[in-house]
């Protein structure tokens, strides 16, 4: 039985009190099955991680918990007592915070707007400023520094998060459920996050740690739940558990894990394929976002671009896309000035682009998969202006053979598959048309390992075919791992530079500004 | 002194004139700030205009006349809602269609009401006492001060409306469902009552506005009245960037335009036709600029203006 009052008087009487329980839970998005009869039990004071890859259904199971989803079916009990939660309101209510996997937070309000929005204590009139007091009692218990007046807008990805854990503190927590926290910030952001969540614990809340990262969850957990292809494959405290056997149950069977890539080997240099010459771009409000930026890409290598989310990497790749105005530079692809030119003139001098908002740049998410592969040469593919889908159906089969797409057929809409094989698609979209260079932002943003090492087994591949690669990743490690070069960004302008063999620890803080001259 | 008489005369029918617009300009902030764009403005005042006669004849006081038409402008801005928030209709066409319904039942229903006076049931002046002051001062302070009550509250209600929407918990609510109604609801906020909310708050100030129309500056009922006034207001809210005390300031110069052409009509070579077409020329050229959405978003509009809310849909 469940134990109300040792919960009220924050230590267990009872060794181990079980906090959520779900069973029986499903979930299906029209003919997708997300969930299918999960159970799951997470006991008070621990950190509890659910497990899995890409698409296994964590996200879907945290928001049905968070009440942003309706479960087709399943019960829901919260401290022994079953509840219906139909909206984040009332999961509010109850004490489950939902920490999502991008910021949930109005960037054009301030940090004080922001959290008075579901906070209890205020009557619907007050002024939001009467809860600054308190968020800085949290900032100071917790080790937090966030200024409560400041605009959303203009804190990095860490901060926002911790703006988020402040917002969970202030709601008076008792399940905090974190959707894959660790996705965006640096090795020391993140041993600082996992600091304040073995402070939660201890004073008596309880964690649901999404991840898809195994070392990660042997890492932080008391407890750790599989998650694949939406069922429960096996839930245990975190020392039953050998590496092996997690990785295991993580992939399943056909565990066909992306070869070990070598990627020392270079080639042959060409010539530049791409120059950026002193480019200035805006971003949305009119800031300047690059600030003189010159790079330089050649024929069969890999440069990264470094850097924390938010200092100029997403106006740099649009502009070289030429979905962004410039204000003064040039951009020149294969040698032919594109500056002022439009995506398609760049296109056929030789660009791919690989974007980060998929859904919004990648692909038209109601056109069908063959449709979207074949989005930029149409115009092979039409007779007297009609389309011949049958050419283009066949073309889709091979893409989706070659670079294994997981969908049912060339026919399907676009927005019904998962984001890596979206990010397929759109790879094997811009490499069927020989590019001469490719402009890749977070290639790999949110993909699990096995799509991760695909997408880098590729482009690979287009350097040792002689093209060149730009490849703009707030991932340090993909960065390190595959560039022949690296620059780091900050703040709008390249701050450091340096060839293969670079220091993880000196472009970590590089990263943040601090360059050792 | 001629000179004197026309300026006092001008500044008197400025702030007159733009009492509507002040009232549905603030209004409409209140509800596109939630992220819902209210079309039928127009329909809405001409409505509430309507009402507004017909109650005041019945009941023979103007306030009644005044606030059952702002309830009217609610009514009919919470159906606009009701398709629109709740069964996620479109919003421009369900706005569209609010104006052509309230069009046409006020020229079916209001027949028997053109021309009849409401001789002694209109506001008056707060204050009819003579201005102990000179002669050459008094057409300039007689303007400012022989207004009716509702001219002063039409001031006071964007100053109240500035305080709400920026520094009250309901207030960053309806801008965050304005903004991104996903994070808003992730926040807790109950995304579908705040914008309902909204749209009904902003309805009231519209049918006051609308109300005004006929009981203030006409002073009895007239097939479309509105004459597009409603399509004025939607234009100043983007002229005003979203923000209710310029709604008030851009209400202003707007009544100084119509003040002007209508003073200027028989005195210039200038065709009078043209000359009322001044303000509706520049409600046209502002709502070309924010059709553009980069525009529109530097200006300051709210990021999900007029993009629907629906729950469960997969974020990208
Ligand atoms: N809103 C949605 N609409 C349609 N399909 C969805 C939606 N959300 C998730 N899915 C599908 O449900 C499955 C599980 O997704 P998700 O819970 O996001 O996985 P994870 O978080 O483990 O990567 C995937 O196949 C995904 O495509
Ligand atoms: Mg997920």
């Amino acid at each position: 039985m469940v134990n109300q009052t040792s919960f009220l008087h924050g230590k267990s009487i009872l060794a181990k009190d079980v906090v959520l329980s779900v069973s029986g839970l499903s979930k299906r998005f029209g003919n997708v099955v997300a969930l299918r009869n999960v159970d799951l039990e997470l006991r008070s004071n621990e950190i509890h991680v659910l497990l899995g890859e890409n698409g296994a259904g964590k996200t879907t199971l945290a928001n049905i918990i968070y009440g942003i989803y309706r479960p087709d079916s399943g019960v829901i009990k919260f401290f022994g007592k079953e509840v219906d939660i139909r909206s984040p309101k009332d999961a509010i209510s109850y004490g489950i915070v939902l920490v999502q996997q991008y910021p949930m937070l109005i960037e054009r309000m301030t940090v004080a707007e922001n959290l008075a929005l579901g906070f209890k204590g205020l009557g619907l009139l007050t002024s939001p400023k009467n809860i600054i007091r308190v968020i800085r009692e949290v900032n100071e218990k917790y080790g937090i520094s966030v200024d409560p007046e400041a605009l959303v807008s203009s804190l990095s990805f860490s901060e926002k998060q911790q703006v988020e854990l402040i917002r969970a503190l202030l709601l008076n927590v008792k399940l905090l459920i974190l959707d894959e926290p660790t996705t965006m910030l640096t090795s020391y952001e993140r041993r600082k996050l996992f600091t304040i969540l073995k402070k939660l614990v201890s004073d008596g809340r309880s964690i649901l740690l999404i991840t898809h990262k195994v070392l990660e969850a042997l890492e932080v957990s008391d407890w750790i739940t599989v998650l694949r292809r939406g069922e429960v494959v096996a839930s245990r405290p975190k020392d039953m558990y050998s590496v092996d056997e997690l990785v295991k149950l993580v992939v399943g069977d056909n565990s066909e894990l992306g070869s070990v890539i070598s990627p020392s080997k270079g080639g042959e240099l060409g010539g530049d394929v791409l120059e950026v010459k002193d480019l200035v771009v805006l971003n949305d409000v009119g800031g300047v976002a690059v600030n003189k930026v010159s790079i330089s890409v050649r024929g069969g290598e890999i440069v990264g671009i470094a850097g924390v989310t938010g200092n100029g990497q997403k106006e740099l790749s649009e502009a070289i896309a030429g979905l962004r105005k410039v204000r003064s530079g040039r951009i020149l692809i294969n040698g032919v000035d594109v500056t002022n030119k439009g995506p398609s003139s760049r296109f056929r001098a030789g660009l791919a682009y690989i974007p980060e908002e998929r859904l919004k740049y990648g692909v038209v998410g109601d056109m069908s998969v063959a449709e979207n592969l074949i989005l930029k040469d149409y115009d092979r593919f039409s007779k007297f202006t009609l389309l011949k889908l049958s050419d283009a159906v066949k073309v889709a089969d091979e893409c989706i053979k070659a670079f294994n797409i997981v969908t049912r057929g060339p026919s399907e809409k676009v927005k019904a598959l998962s984001g890596g094989n979206i990010q397929k698609l759109i790879i094997a979209r811009e490499l069927r048309l020989n590019p001469k260079v490719v402009v890749a932002h977070n290639p790999t943003l949110g993909l699990d390992l096995r799509s991760t090492s695909i997408v880098h087994e590729y482009l690979l591949n287009i350097k040792y075919s002689g093209s060149g690669v730009l490849l703009i990743s707030e991932d340090l490690d993909e960065v390190i791992k595959l560039s022949d070069r690296v620059l780091v960004m900050y703040r709008g302008g390249i701050v450091y530079e340096g060839v293969r063999g670079f220091s993880r620890e000196v472009l970590e803080r590089a990263m943040l500004g601090i360059v050792d001259v | 002194m001629i000179d004197i008489v026309l300026i006092g005369n001008f500044i008197f029918l400025t702030l007159k004139n733009a009492v509507p617009l002040i009232l549905a300009t603030t209004g409409e902030v209140i509800t596109e700030r939630s992220g819902v764009i209210n079309l039928g403005v127009e329909g809405c005042m001409i409505v509430a205009a309507l009402v507004g006669v017909v109650t005041t004849l019945l009941s023979g006081n103007y306030l009644v006349g005044l606030l059952l038409g702002g309830l009217v402008g609610a009514l009919l801005a919470l159906l606009h809602g009701l398709a629109t928030v709740v069964f996620g209709a479109n919003q421009i066409v369900s706005g569209i269609a609010t104006t052509m319904v309230g069009l046409g039942i006020t020229s079916l229903l209001g027949r028997g009401y053109v021309g009849r006076s409401l001789l002694g049931l209109r506001p008056s002046p707060l204050y009819p006492y003579d201005i102990p002051l000179p002669d050459y001062l008094k057409p300039l302070a007689s303007a400012i001060v022989k207004q009716d009550v509702v001219v002063y509250i039409s001031i006071i209600i964007p100053i109240l409306c500035m305080w709400f929407l920026f520094k009250t918990k309901l207030g960053g609510a309806i801008r965050a469902c304005g903004e991104n109604p996903v994070v808003a609801e992730s926040l807790g906020v109950d995304v579908v009552r705040t914008r309902l909310l909204a749209v009904g708050l902003g309805g009231f100030l519209v049918g006051l506005g609308g109300a005004y129309l006929s009981l203030g500056i006409v002073g009895s009922w007239v097939e479309n009245i509105t004459a597009g006034i409603g399509w004025v207001a939607v234009g100043l809210v983007a002229f005003s960037m979203w923000v209710p005390l310029r709604a008030l300031l851009a209400s202003y110069m707007m009544a100084s335009l119509i003040s002007i052409s209508y003073m200027l009509q028989g005195r210039v070579g200038i065709s009078s036709y043209f000359l009322s077409m001044i303000p509706y020329i520049a409600t046209i050229a502002i709502l070309a600029i924010v059709s553009v959405e980069r525009f529109r978003l530097r200006l300051g509009a709210p990021a999900a203006l007029g993009k629907p809310y629906i729950r469960e849909e997969r974020l990208g």
